[in-house]
């Protein structure tokens, strides 16, 4: 879980780094030659070029780096994310395959976000900081688990649109359905990436405060509030809390679709929390 | 061609449709509250004859205080328990097993430890550890399957991560419902006036700081975009029982929801579209 880092940035050059293409495929069945022309989409630039030029350039970087390849390598179903991103996400018959892995992966993701969650809480529980912390954290999370149902059915749908076009009037109107694809969805990435950034920065800031060498980065620990300068802190957690806002409204104004994640809340929870806000009014 | 004017909520009003709007959501019931009924009744009204729905910054800012400040009690209340049960069943470095039949008067231990610094006042805290032990009682009971019966400590403690699990869930429903909150209802860019602030204060001796701050937004909402601005509210206490001399004074509309539309409407009609508040009330 730990890995989706690098989902955002997977995602943002696989969707709006594409580009139309038309290419001549040579096809034999038998001993008979056919030569076909199909419509490919893939990225304008290598996916390892975009995540470097990405990376900030501090101390932390190659540490940071080396930290979410391993992740990746880890889940093989990021892995397999990433690595058909970099080839484009084409199978070797020339189908789009990103769209298939985009949808295992929102699925396996939204089914894993409470072990997730349960996860953070723990954290929680062994530290002083407030629940605020880790309620944005899991915000994030469910609003990622969203946005990841969201644009697997966007592009799906987004593949038979440039499809359909090519095939009714050639590469111009399959470059003009997929730009305004891109320029559609373009705002919900950024609000993506931007909340990403504001989630890992807090995550970090507290991984920096309660460790005395790189080693220990990301290791179990017990977060207390005294390690903590206060303004930065507050700074890092209202930054959070705004981007998350920001990241649903943009996702709400896109149309969230496909299949959401479902939340439930039991009775006695929901009833509680309902009567001590109402004894507030 | 909506009514030339506007309706800006308090933050009670804020507060009663969002959670409203959540309990909807998460129990696919209406909220059994005449407050919601009337409140979502008037701003249903307001949008379908395109009437602009407002509140102040300080009203969203006073929601999200809100929420804060019960989330932050329970989990705290709830982060405390499980330390407590831990340190209370740890025996040479492991979690010894939770018996229901005397375990669970540790959770009556907790509660009254909590109670002890709370004093005389903090009725709002009290009432809500009473709640919350509800919360705990009911989280053992999972744990153990039934009263009598004994279970890893653990479980108890997985239990309570759960309902902890349950508060992010209720925080990603109202993440929701508060972007369409305000999506439907917009901050005016306005700001109270300092000088208004003490004017309201000192003439209509209202005592609570934040009526008088939103308030004041309205006042001088009206006074900037020019165009009627009803305050609704549900305060009959300190707000409507003084809304004569707020218009009098101040020239400005207070009103309780199922009232707002029509006090709009009594407005408008004495004067144009964009009417100068200042010459139409006498």
């Amino acid at each position: 879980m730990r890995s989706i880092g690098l989902a955002p940035s997977a995602l943002r050059f696989g969707l709006v780094d594409l580009q139309p293409f038309e290419e001549t495929i040579e096809e034999k069945f038998g001993n008979v030659k056919f030569i076909v022309k199909q419509l490919r989409l893939r990225p304008s630039e290598s996916f390892r070029d975009y995540s470097t030029l990405s990376s900030s350039k501090d101390s932390l970087r190659d540490f940071i780096t080396d930290f979410f390849e391993k992740s990746v390598q880890q889940n093989p179903d990021l892995k397999k994310l990433v690595e058909e991103t970099e080839r484009g996400g084409l199978s070797s018959g020339g189908k789009f395959e990103l769209t298939s892995l985009f949808a295992d992966f929102a699925a396996k993701y939204a089914k894993g976000i409470d072990e997730h969650v349960k996860l953070e809480i723990s954290k929680f529980i062994d530290s002083d900081l407030p629940f605020t912390v880790f309620d944005q954290f899991s915000l994030f999370d469910r609003t990622f688990a969203m946005f990841l149902s969201t644009l697997t059915e966007a592009s799906a749908s987004m593949q038979r649109l440039v499809s359909l076009s090519y095939r009714a009037r050639g590469v111009p109107a399959s470059r003009h359905q997929l730009d305004e694809f891109k320029r559609k969805i373009r705002s919900v990435l950024s609000a993506s990436d931007v909340t990403w950034v504001s989630s890992f920065s807090l995550r970090l800031y507290l991984e920096l405060t309660h460790s005395t060498s790189l080693d220990e980065l990301f290791k179990p620990k017990q977060f207390r509030l005294e390690n903590l300068e206060k303004n930065e802190f507050d700074r890092l957690l209202r930054e959070l809390t705004m981007n998350n806002l920001r990241f649903r409204q943009q996702l709400i104004q896109y149309g969230p679709r496909g299949e959401m994640p479902e939340f439930e809340v039991k009775g006695p929870v929901y009833s509680v929390w309902r009567e001590m806000n109402e004894q507030l009014t | 061609m909506g009514l030339p004017g506007c309706l800006l909520y308090d933050a009670n009003i804020l507060f009663t449709l969002l959670e409203g709007w959540l309990h909807q959501a998460l129990t696919g019931n209406i909220a059994p509250s005449s407050f919601f009924v009337n409140a979502e009744r008037v701003h249903l009204e307001a949008k379908r004859i395109g009437v602009p729905c407002l509140a102040s910054h300080q009203s969203y800012s006073a929601l999200e205080d809100r929420v804060k400040r019960v989330n932050d009690f329970a989990a705290d209340t709830l982060r405390s328990f499980v330390q407590f049960l831990r340190q209370e069943k740890t025996v040479s470095g492991q979690l010894s097993p939770f018996d229901s039949n005397e375990d669970i008067f540790l959770v009556e231990r907790f509660i009254v430890e909590q109670f002890r610094p709370l004093g005389q006042s903090k009725n709002w805290e009290k009432e809500s550890l009473r709640l919350l032990e509800r919360l705990i009682f009911d989280a053992i009971l999972r744990a153990t399957g039934k009263r009598g019966s004994t279970t890893s400590t653990q479980s108890v403690i997985d239990q309570i991560l759960g309902t902890l699990v349950d508060l992010t869930r209720i925080s990603d429903g109202r993440q929701t419902c508060l972007v369409r909150l305000q999506s439907e209802v917009k901050a005016p860019t306005v700001f109270g006036d300092p000088q208004l602030f003490r004017e309201i204060k000192n003439n209509v001796l209202i005592g609570d700081d934040e009526d008088v701050g939103q308030l004041s937004v309205a006042i001088q909402h009206q006074k900037t975009a020019n165009i009627w601005t009803v305050f609704v509210t549900t305060d009959y206490a300190h707000v409507i029982s003084v809304a004569g001399d707020i218009l009098s004074k101040f020239k400005l509309q207070c009103s309780a929801p199922l009232y707002a539309i029509a006090y709009l409407e009594r407005l408008s009609a004495k004067g144009g579209p964009v009417p100068d508040p200042k010459q139409y009330i006498r």
